[in-house]
């Protein structure tokens, strides 16, 4: 066991590290010259040589991506260009609501798509089945920037239940700062949720038609206790699976939906140190919000171990 | 404990529907064992599950099913969960899969136990634990805790025999409990299985396509063919002087001496013989006897009309117009 | 269970049917195609003229669905924005495909060390979501569809270089494939003689999911500004444009949003459809 835990520790490993090569080789040695896209072509070339060199730019390349790897396993991630301060604070702090705001996510789409998948599957071509099948079928469809914007003119505008955004931090109670994420997460979840639910449904199914399931009833258990004491914990594999594969998806969401709601997370951050042209910051940030999908797939793994005993065997 | 089945039949729906059961009867009183023997396909699996209400969505069952009196067809879903595992207890074939790969065997076993009666979790597994050591499972306070693919074949049919056992049910109905295990292990499940049935006074039915099987342990024989049954009667009587030219041929077919074909007029026929032709498919039955098309002492009336089943000697009956030339 | 010669066949079902998903994701596609393409020649206004006059009229008080901000049609702009959506997709899909099943069959072909090496670059692309690579390709091209079509198309690599290698796999395990490598076919031959051929029914399948998909990330890409720039009208930028002006024009938020929830709806029934096409044992599993 301790054996395939470490292969697993292994292979995250090297998959931040061929993920931070390709963030440091398209961010940095593809571009060109920081130097003439900050300061434009026609400046004169001592300036560009001593923002250059202010930049660290002008030494080897080998020499710039282990010092910002070397730097980014102390804490050091470097000095924002565009607000001069140390981008790991600046990374801290969104990273402060983004990964609340993630989680809760999943939280919501997970507890909806494990309920409405189960019942789908319980009441199989019926009324309810339909309905359930449809709603997936509208939340994957549906764009999560959209049932943002669709929240804000419902609640903010319309019924002025919640403020359309900003952000007062954790600091001024955490209510206060959870009631902020709630449509975000909200938004965030709806098309996860839709996907969720269409794998539990069909592995709940799946499972259904097992021999254990017979043996479960066959002692006298009723179809509702079979279902969900025998059937879902059996089915939760894939469904485990698929939301690992839809960290991508979540990842991606929440640059969106923080744009939306004008929430100052990664997402926020991201695009505007893209509009800045702040490389620093931007390096650092995608290759945060990389290495979440990256850890997010090693969770699943563990996870994997956690759920199905029959893995733990396997050497 | 009484269960008695009266003209079962079990069809499958659709336009039109077909028929996988038919004119299905026995009685089967306190401490009895009846052995049902038939080929893949004779519909005996099916059987068992209408028994107890578990027939595969888009079958049903029509017909009387008496357990002590009680129609089991007639009861509700909610009644029925009652009866199943506290009354009734099943066995099944494939100990790979009846059990639950992500719960512990000693969680398995003491479910029933907490699903039918009052008692607590650690009373259920204090029990449970007891039942697994009954089953002679080796070392059972360690494998308590298993998971099922951490065991053996036989080891999980142990299980599966504790999980049906723990309600404390009066019937136990095994449905090719040996079938899918080692050679070895066969005889041993068996073993278990009829000290087990004796010491509570259980009854059992014993369903298996294995006539050697059904001889060391059923007390009453009932053959069954294509979705019904062909001969019925003391295990004895059926094995050594079979009124049905179809368990003649079964018989015939075994690898085995001492049975039937030591006496009667076939002593010659030591020599496999099998049966030519093969069981016909449900929506492909011949008229009249479905047996006709493979049987070697067919006549012209034995086409035109299904035989009916009547009680040639006493206790013995069989569904065949021929049976007299048999005697 | 023992009664396999007795087993109930499958409930009768009418042969050779349509899905209805398949008919009902092909009208809706079918529509949208048919859109774009007539947006190339007619629109009821210029969905790029600037009329200052007309800026956030409400639906029928001025074009059948309203003005925008800066007084174009809505409904015209939506048109136009349909052969941006269509167009952007399908390139995009056609990247991912095109490399992702060279990069995956060869894989199933060669196996080992290159086989690992594919797969595993195929996860770590897999880590960067589409917007993130978008942002990336951005800093070095500027926003604009090429920017786009990369930064999505890489995204659906991945996709399909799994499919491939797996469904090439299958194949390569048949007899015929083991036959012809008998014989003394090349890799290469058999590869685009019999593997392709036979794994690209799933591929046409995954293909239209996808091209959902990349209308969705291309929504959400011009969102943020960095797919195709203005004037060339895009629903995602329409629905950023709305934003600013959600309480005085609360529809313009709608209108766009309808257009991409339906196309998407549209391409996942179709790919649906097909695939309860190719495989009706499946229909009523999805």
């Amino acid at each position: 066991m301790l054996r395939l835990l470490l292969g697993r520790l292994g292979s995250f490993i090297v998959t931040l590290l061929a993920a931070s090569i390709i963030v440091f080789v398209v961010l940095d040695i593809l571009p060109g010259d920081p130097a003439a896209i900050l300061l434009g072509t026609s400046a004169r070339p001592d300036t560009l040589a001593a923002l250059r060199h202010q930049l660290g730019i002008d030494r080897p390349l080998i020499l710039q991506y282990l010092e910002w790897i070397g730097g980014a396993l102390t804490g050091d991630l470097g000095t924002s260009i565009t607000y001069g301060v140390p981008v790991s604070g600046l990374i801290a702090d969104r990273l402060a609501l983004t990964l609340p705001l993630a989680v809760l996510a999943v939280v919501i789409s997970t507890a909806l798509a494990l309920f409405l998948g189960v019942m789908a599957a319980a009441f199989r071509d019926r009324g309810i089945d339909r309905a359930v099948r449809g709603f997936a079928q509208l939340g994957i469809a549906v764009p999560d920037f959209w049932i943002g914007l669709l929240l804000i003119l419902l609640f903010s505008t319309t019924l002025n239940w919640f403020s359309a955004g900003g952000w007062s931090g954790w600091g001024n109670g955490p209510g206060r700062a959870l009631t902020a994420l709630i449509l975000p997460a909200i938004a965030l979840a709806l098309p996860q949720a839709g996907v969720l639910t269409r794998v539990t449904r069909s592995a709940v199914l799946d499972v259904l038609e097992e021999d254990f399931i017979r043996t479960a009833r066959a002692k006298g258990l009723d179809r509702r206790t079979a279902l969900w004491r025998h059937a879902l914990p059996n089915a939760l594999l894939p469904v485990i699976t698929i939301l690992g594969l839809q960290f991508s998806f979540l990842v991606a969401g929440a640059v969106l939906v923080e744009n939306v709601f004008s929430l100052p997370g990664l997402g926020r951050l991201a695009y505007l140190a893209l509009a800045q042209r702040d490389l620093i910051v931007l390096r650092n940030v995608v290759m945060l919000l990389a290495a979440l999908v990256i850890l997010a797939n090693f969770i699943v793994d563990l996870l994997y171990l956690l759920v199905d005993p029959r893995l733990r065997a396997k050497a | 404990m009484s269960l008695e089945l009266e003209s079962v039949f079990v069809h499958l729906e659709g336009e039109p529907p077909l028929p996988l059961i038919a004119d299905m009867g026995f009685r089967l009183e306190d401490g009895g064992t009846l052995g049902i023997v038939g080929e893949s396909g004779s519909g005996k699996s099916l059987l068992a599950l209408a028994t107890i209400g578990l027939l595969p969505g888009g079958m049903r069952a029509a017909g009387r099913i008496l357990l002590d009196g009680r129609d089991l067809l007639a009861l509700p879903e909610s009644e029925l969960c009652h009866i199943r595992g506290a009354r009734i207890g099943m066995i099944f074939q494939e100990p790979m899969t009846t059990l639950n790969p992500v719960m512990r065997i000693g969680d398995q076993i003491a479910e029933g136990l907490l699903w039918h009666r009052e008692i607590g979790a650690a009373a259920a597994r204090a029990e449970a634990l007891r039942l697994l050591d009954r089953v002679r499972m080796p070392d059972a306070a360690r494998r308590f805790a298993f998971y099922p693919h951490e065991l053996s074949g036989g080891q999980r049919q142990r299980v599966g025999i504790a999980i049906a056992l723990a309600p404390g049910p009066k019937l136990l109905i095994a449905d090719e409990p040996t079938t899918a295990l080692d050679v070895t292990v066969q005889s041993e499940i068996l073993d278990l299985l009829a000290e087990l049935v004796a010491d509570s006074a259980m009854s059992l039915i014993l369903i298996s396509h294995d006539l050697g099987i059904i001889a060391g342990m059923a007390e009453r024989t009932l053959v069954m063919y294509a979705g019904t049954r062909f001969e019925e009667g003391p295990t004895e009587t059926v094995l050594r002087h079979p009124l049905n030219p179809y368990t003649r041929g079964l018989l015939l077919a075994m690898p085995q001496r001492g049975l039937a074909a030591a006496d009667g007029p076939d002593r010659r026929a030591r020599r496999l013989a099998s049966i030519p032709g093969s069981v016909p498919q449900a929506r492909q039955l011949p008229p009249g006897c479905r047996f006709a098309d493979r049987c070697a002492m067919i006549v012209p009336s034995c086409r035109p009309v299904e035989p009916a089943w009547r009680e040639l000697t006493p206790g013995h009956s069989v569904r065949c117009i021929r049976a007299e030339a048999l005697l | 269970m023992s009664e396999q010669a007795a087993a109930p066949p499958l409930a009768p079902r009418a042969a050779r049917r349509w899905p209805s998903t398949l008919v009902t994701g092909g009208a809706i596609t079918g529509a949208f195609i048919l859109i774009a393409l007539l947006s190339r020649i007619w629109t009821p206004e210029s969905p790029t003229r600037i009329h200052m006059a007309l800026r956030l009229k409400p639906p029928l008080a001025a074009g059948l669905l309203g003005t925008d901000p800066f007084g174009r049609d809505v409904l015209s702009m939506l048109m136009a924005g349909t052969w941006t959506s269509l167009t952007t997709a399908l390139l995009s899909v056609l990247l991912g495909l095109l490399v992702g099943v060279a990069l995956g069959s060869c894989a199933a072909a060669l196996r080992g060390r290159f086989e690992e090496v594919a797969m595993r670059g195929a996860d770590v692309i897999f880590a960067f979501p589409a917007i993130i690579t978008a942002i990336m390709v951005t800093n070095i091209f500027g926003p604009g569809q090429a920017t786009a079509v990369t930064a999505i198309g890489i995204f659906i690599i991945p996709v399909f270089a799994r499919l491939a290698r797996a469904s090439a796999l299958q194949i390569w395990a048949r007899d015929f494939c083991l036959a012809a490598q008998g014989a003394g076919k090349g890799r290469l031959r058999i590869t685009i003689e019999h593997v392709i051929p036979n794994i690209a029914g799933g591929l046409l399948v995954q293909a239209t999911i996808q091209l959902a998909l990349a209308i969705l990330i291309e929504a959400g890409l011009s969102y943020l500004g960095l797919g195709l720039p203005p004037p060339t009208p895009s629903w995602g930028r329409m629905l950023n444009d709305a934003q600013t002006f959600l309480d005085t024009a609360p529809w313009l938020a709608v209108a766009p949003g309808v257009a991409i929830a339906l196309a998407v709806l549209g391409f996942n029934l179709l790919g649906d459809g097909l695939r309860d096409l190719f495989d009706p044992r499946r229909e009523g599993r999805r």
